[in-house]
């Protein structure tokens, strides 16, 4: 064997040093000016190597000289080849003398993709060339860039439920190409969801659903709801029935980065999380990350919801709208100038007050309760010049829960009635986000984005009292007031580089002011003098949040694409500083056309905390800033996924995760109970937690029916020090198994009829072992021994929804009808302890969505 | 109003629209039963402790099931044995006959009963501090919903280091009656999430007022309570005496002011959104349930 080895080593030896000789050996030639062909048949002669070459390569008549200085036949061929393009090789025992291959020239090809009719700009178009191997997606701004050797290619785009473009190109220089895609028809475009497969980037567990799905599910009420959309996907869950929280792989309420616009909203649901604060006609679509996150969003540890509200119809003037049992919503949208520019407006309001409030007037001393909520979107996009364009948003919504109550006081002994009470009360919530973007092209591959951010939540509680004489003079007079808010300032920017097709560099910089108010109080009182007013001011704090990141994302072979990043944080609070880098990695590999494979690792890092009772997004949830004592959560994220399309409309998933966080905060044991010396670090415990679990999917995309059913099984568990003695505990919405099911069946131009199933593991509840009696106090104190250590019954629901629409002559009416808890299914809210006759224990139980049928009415122009 | 209420009202609707109710079985986690041990001794009052054993969820829940009578109880006084107390079937309750609690010393009473594991616990009595002053001041303030308060203003030296106070006001005649007292007083706990001071749902229980001196150790201070004028009224009994409102504050050990806090924070409803999760009452009984406390009470009749 050794030997064997050695023999093979000198051959290959061999090969090597005579396949030197040629080029090297040592030639001598003299004679003066000559041309190119006498000079190959002199050095051919002289070195007695064949030289091979076609004359139509080579331009022989050309006259050159030798420099004097040639030693080897390769110093004679640079000599008399030096001004031709053409490169040697020794073959077989000769020198063949080859052309050079002409350097073609690169050429790119850069523009906007768009819808056709409305003119707006389709962020995540797939922009590929020939069979898909290489190209790009556009970006959140519609904007793509290729850069492809001169010549032919065949450009294609595609965007979910519009018709493919396809277009033949001769590149010859750098071209500007807007492409206009068709929307499908009515029954064509049923697209249910667009996820994370083998098309898409290589990022898993990317969920992208549209404004038209989120009004298609069935849903509460008749009224489509973005954020209860999302819980349709494996691994995002409702916190608590009717909620429109969201808890994804395990992860807490705090910890989803919910954007509108690029602007971060901090409570994003109205009547008490019953309906999130998205008008589903204004949005164009909603993206949700649970892990592969890209190094340009960061701040939260488990997900990021991106939603985009619509840009306006830039060429026709448009609106829908609704009336339903709860609410009213109204959009419209048109262009500034026609092509252009364009404006969407959108509002949404309640009207439980509206009929309550002349109900109540018939009786004047009567109790008044006057719930409320309304919301505003408005958007303008227009032109700046060739290469810019300027975006302005903003949304305004408020929550308002009204009593009102007047009664008489002081009735005599004749019954005479000796004044009068007025008492007001109420609570307000609400937030503002606005935004200013201005796109701007640097050249034909780099696109920039800068933005300007305001967000503000405010809460407010307040009491007014007066009191009045028979005629009417007031004699008394309180109030009593108390706000909590924060507010952020941002401002950011971003540059998107393309340098070639399949490769793309993003990087950019964020910084972020942050004010908080976590809880102001003022209280007045007045009759003859003023006996209170005082004011209790938990002092404001600010915090300053700043990011820069980097991205590459590349493709590395034709099956492979990579996507690395790095994300650095700084977070000023109180003269300290937080540093975090987060490093984000997304993998995919294409085995075959049906098969994908997907993996990423992300570190995440969070700055902000929330303290809340519950996960349904109370308006007193209060968000303060990390502190050394509550430093800042941390995740860290492994996700993969194999991914096969057996046929063109079918996609079937798996994707398993493993996340752990650091520095999660939960309230210490008995914190309900506390006074105003107690600083909100000490009310609660930082601890760690983790989450793990696989999500199998399984989705019809095309057709008369659409739909997607899945199956998680995870787990999510948490562990403080001062909680449970120490143990490990399950987090309160730890389901390990999840079951969902949607279906949309369309059979014809309107009619649409869509139903939805959930199956899933109760909720984690913490009950009592066993009692014992204080004799003291005579109470019976039950003996809890572990957190979470019982589960309600599993929950299960299924709705179903028809739409009849018909095309009138101005106007498209559809008629939804709407069944929520089809078979009447009793899943319990909470439950609570009581005793029986014979005093032992018993539990009740209370359910509040009970069969539940709705209607609406719905318009589109 | 408060947020609970906001949500009492809105889910009110909610389940005037929908809502359904059912009773049900929920079997309990395995338990092993333990000793439970009681003991609330005044500074100056002889030794009273009862004991007793868990129960199971499905036993019910009479006090005759729930008390020990057969037990055997040990009093030490300062690491020394003191006294073995005997059962009071009248008052349900192990005695001793001997040794009264007096301040500085620490207390240890270790209790048994056959086939259960024996318990025992510890207490240290403090020192009595007594107030320097008391006032009344009739109809100060009103409620958010205009009934008027009388205010309880007492002043007293705290003593250096951590002291825990547990304070009780209760209407003249009456040691047990209802009563709901408000403050703006920062150091006294209140369940967090009432907003105003004044409103119905900022009432604390007349016997729950529980503070502690973090925000004034050390320095004399003083404390306003606001409770229902109407009830605050003294008056004259039918045998002549005059039946005035009680001011009540004990000095209690840290243990005994923590158990209190997590009795108060019980709660009977479970997995709610918006409920907190029940809160482990912990005693100082090793072994079992329980607490032993020596305490220091001062009592003052309110002009």
């Amino acid at each position: 064997m050794k030997y064997r080895l050695l023999t093979i080593f000198f051959l290959l030896l061999s090969v090597v040093a005579q396949s030197q000789t040629l080029l090297k050996k040592q030639v001598s030639l003299t004679g003066g000016p000559a041309t190119v062909e006498e000079w190959l048949s002199r050095l051919s002669s002289a070195s007695g190597i064949a030289i091979s070459y076609s004359s139509e390569a080579i331009d022989l008549s050309l006259v050159v000289r030798a420099g004097g200085h040639e030693k080897t036949v390769e110093d004679y061929l640079k000599t008399i080849l030096r001004s031709q393009k053409v490169r040697y090789v020794e073959q077989h025992g000769k020198i063949v003398l080859v052309p050079e291959a002409p350097v073609k020239k690169k050429f790119t090809v850069s523009g906007y993709v768009t819808d056709k009719s409305s003119g707006e700009r389709l962020p995540g178009a797939s922009v590929y060339i020939g069979a898909g191997y290489t190209g790009t997606t556009s970006n959140a701004y519609g904007f793509y860039s290729i850069t492809l050797e001169a010549g032919p290619a065949e450009l294609y785009a595609t965007y979910t439920g519009y018709t493919p473009y396809a277009s033949r190109l001769e590149l010859q220089n750098d071209l500007s190409l807007d492409v206009a895609l068709d929307r499908q028809s009515a029954v064509e475009q049923q697209v249910v969801i667009s996820t994370a497969g083998s098309q898409a980037g290589s990022a898993p567990s990317r969920h992208s659903i549209s404004g038209q799905l989120i009004k298609s599910v069935p849903a509460l009420m008749a009224e489509g709801d973005v954020l209860k959309s999302l819980q349709l996907l494996p691994g995002v869950q409702a916190g608590n029935e009717g909620s429109s929280g969201l808890n994804v792989r395990g992860g807490s309420a705090d910890q989803n980065l919910i954007l509108l616009d690029g602007v971060p909203v901090y409570n994003a649901s109205h009547a008490f999380g019953l309906f999130s604060i998205f008008n589903p006609d204004a949005v164009h679509n909603v993206e949700i990350l649970k892990s592969g996150f890209p190094a340009s969003y960061g701040g939260r540890l488990s997900s990021v919801v991106d939603v985009h509200m619509k840009e306006g119809d830039k060429n026709r003037f448009r609106g829908e709208g609704g009336i339903g049992l709860v609410f009213s919503s109204l959009t419209l949208e048109g262009p500034l100038k026609k092509g252009r520019s364009s404006f969407m407006l959108s509002g949404r309001r309640t009207y439980a007050d509206l009929i309550l409030g002349p109900l109540f007037k018939s009786n004047p001393t009567s109790v008044k309760v006057l719930p409320f909520f309304s919301d505003i979107n408005a958007k303008v996009n227009f032109p700046a010049g060739p290469k810019d364009h300027i975006y302005i948003s903003l949304y305004m919504g408020k929550d308002q829960l009204k009593v009102e109550e007047s009664f008489e006081l002081f009735t005599g002994p004749a019954g005479v009635v000796d004044g009068l009470n007025n008492y007001k009360a109420g609570f307000s919530w609400g937030n503002i986000t606005s935004m200013a973007r201005w796109n701007h092209q640097f050249g034909k591959r780099t696109f920039s984005n800068f933005t300007f951010t305001h967000g503000r939540y405010r809460f407010n509680t307040n009491q007014y009292e007066t009191r009045f004489t028979p005629d009417n003079k007031v004699f008394s007079l309180s109030k009593q007031d108390y706000f909590s808010g924060i507010q952020d300032w941002g401002l950011k920017a971003d540059l998107d580089y393309r340098p070639a097709p399949d490769h793309f560099v993003k990087t950019g910089f964020s910084a972020i002011l942050h004010r908080y108010q976590p809880g102001i109080s003022y209280f007045y009182r007045k009759d003859s003098v003023v006996r209170e007013d005082i004011r209790v001011d938990n002092s404001t704090l600010w915090s300053g949040e700043y990011d820069v990141y980097a991205e590459d994302d590349i493709r590395l072979s034709p099956n492979m694409k990579l996507n690395a990043g790095i994300r650095a944080s700084l977070f000023a609070v109180k003269g300290k500083l937080f540093p975090a880098f987060q490093p984000r990695v997304s993998w995919l590999y294409r085995l075959n056309e049906r098969w994908s494979l997907k993996a990423s690792y992300s570190g995440m890092n969070q700055f902000i905390h929330l303290l809340t009772n519950s996960n349904l997004g109370l308006p007193t949830d209060l968000w303060l800033p990390v502190t050394r004592r509550v430093p800042p959560q941390t995740s860290r994220q492994l996700a993969g996924g194999a991914y096969f399309r057996p046929a063109g409309s079918i996609e079937v998933s798996v994707e398993v995760y493993y996340k752990s966080l650091r520095n999660v905060i939960d309230y210490s044991e008995g914190r309900s109970f506390g006074n105003a010396y107690d600083s909100w670090e000490d009310l609660v415990q930082v601890g760690k937690g983790k989450a793990y679990g696989v999500e199998w999917m399984l989705q019809k995309k095309r057709g008369k029916l659409t739909g997607m059913m899945s199956y998680t099984l995870g787990r999510t568990v948490r562990r403080f020090a001062q909680i449970n003695e120490g143990r490990s505990f399950p987090y309160k919405y730890d389901r390990r198994h999840e079951a969902k099911a949607v279906a949309i069946w369309q059979p014809k131009a309107g009619f649409e009829i869509s139903g939805s199933w959930i199956l899933s593991s109760g909720i984690a509840i913490t009950m009592p072992v066993a009692y014992y009696f204080d004799p003291n106090s005579s109470q019976f104190i039950d003996i809890y021994e572990g957190r979470n250590n019982a589960r309600m019954p599993a929950y299960h629901r299924m709705d179903v929804s028809m739409k009849f629409s018909k095309k009138k002559k101005w106007f498209t009416r559809t008629w939804v009808l709407s069944i929520y808890n089809v078979y009447n299914r009793f899943n319990p809210f909470f439950r609570y302890k009581e005793y029986d006759a014979a005093n032992k224990v018993y539990y009740s139980e209370v359910a509040v969505f009970p069969f539940m049928p709705s209607f609406g009415y719905q318009f589109k122009f | 109003m408060s947020t609970k209420t906001a949500c009492f009202i809105f889910f009110a609707c909610l389940a005037v629209l929908a809502a359904c109710t059912r009773n049900t079985d929920v079997r309990a986690p395995a338990h092993e039963p333990k000793l439970v041990l009681h003991g609330y001794v005044a500074v100056g009052e002889r030794f009273e402790v009862s004991v007793g054993r868990t129960l199971a969820m499905n036993v019910p829940a009479w006090d005759s099931n729930a008390l020990v009578k057969n037990a055997w109880v040990l009093l030490y006084d300062n690491g020394v044995f003191a006294d073995s107390l005997r059962y009071d079937s009248i008052r349900r309750r192990y005695a001793s006959n001997l040794v009264t609690a007096a301040s500085g010393h620490t207390y240890r009473v270790v209790a048994g009963v056959a086939g259960m594991t024996s318990v025992d616990a510890e207490a240290t009595a403090p020192e009595p501090v007594p107030a320097i002053s008391v006032s009344h001041i009739r109809n100060a303030r009103l409620t958010t919903d205009g009934a008027p308060l009388n205010d309880i203003r007492f002043r007293f030296n705290d003593p250096a280091g951590n002291n825990f106070y547990l304070a009780a006001v209760y209407p003249a005649g009456s040691h047990g009656g209802f009563l709901c007292v408000y403050t703006y007083e920062p150091s006294i706990e209140k369940y967090t999430g009432e907003l105003l001071a004044f409103d119905r749902d900022a009432c604390i229980d007349n016997d729950e007022i529980l503070f502690t001196d973090r925000s004034f150790s050390g320095t004399t201070k003083e404390i306003i309570l606001s409770a229902d004028a109407a009830q605050m009224e003294s008056y004259t009994d039918p045998s002549g005496n005059i039946q005035r409102p009680v001011l009540r504050r004990l000095n209690v050990s840290e243990d005994h002011y923590r158990y209190f806090k997590h009795m108060i924070s019980l709660s009977r409803d479970l997995g709610g959104p918006t409920f907190t999760d029940p809160v482990p009452v912990k005693g100082n009984v090793r072994n079992g349930y329980g607490l032993f406390s020596v305490f220091a009470a001062s009592v003052d009749s309110l002009p």
